[in-house]
């Protein structure tokens, strides 16, 4: 049941992001990026968080969002359109940057517990004697991981 | 691109609570709330740039807002 909510609640969150990066017009972008507040606020609220929701909520959606919108209102801007070498260049940094990222996670997601024991210095309880190992595999997953951010 | 901030401050936040939550500590949504207030600050005083801008260049994008020599 918690995944169902979980599941859900992250699909609305990244493809309302995913709306906010790639629509032409800002007014748009805007009316997406209050979605993905309300939808964060939610997987807030999983994380038994409910103070942080309901702030997001207030402040994020409710006053944030409100200013852009005004300033998006007050100022039209002209839809944007980029010119295709400009797209081209884009495209390849974007699916650089995003090879190494999917990288990056997919070895923190398969070594969950190496990279925990190195970010927090708990060896992992059900096998003690490799602990110590799994820590050095750990550094050098958090080493990664601190170059990628 | 202030969206885009925001969606990374939001993505920051998540990251915290996550952490909070896993270590059983209060850390991290304390901190939580600092991030949101800078965000809110620093979202208020960047879109009255943009404003600005627009009154003095009668455009909105930086490149052709350009005054540097080079």
């Amino acid at each position: 049941m918690e995944y169902i909510v979980f599941y859900g609640l992250a699909t609305v969150a990244v493809t309302a992001a995913l709306v906010v990066v790639l629509m032409n017009r800002a007014i748009y972008s805007a009316l997406a990026l209050i979605v993905c507040f309300g939808a964060v606020a939610g997987l807030f609220f999983q994380l038994e968080a409910q103070f942080v929701a309901a702030v997001q909520v207030i402040v994020y959606a409710g006053a944030i969002m409100v200013l852009f919108l005004f300033v998006i209102m007050l100022l039209d801007p002209q839809s944007e359109k980029f010119s295709p070498d400009r797209l081209k260049l884009i495209t390849v940094i974007a699916l650089t940057f995003g090879a190494f990222l999917a990288f990056v996670l997919v070895q923190v997601t398969f070594q969950w517990s190496a990279t925990m024991g190195g970010l927090f210095g708990r060896p992992d309880r059900r096998s003690p004697a490799i602990g110590r190992e799994h820590q050095g595999s750990g550094s050098f997953t958090l080493s990664r991981l601190s170059a990628a951010l | 691109m202030f969206m885009c901030i925001e969606l990374m401050l939001n993505a920051v936040n998540l990251t915290f609570l996550t952490f909070s939550r896993f270590l059983n500590q209060l850390d991290g949504q304390i901190f939580v709330l600092f991030v949101m207030t800078v965000a809110a600050a620093e979202a208020a005083v960047g879109l009255a740039l943009i404003v600005i801008l627009s009154r003095r260049a009668d455009t909105l994008d930086v490149d052709q807002a350009n005054t540097m020599k080079w």
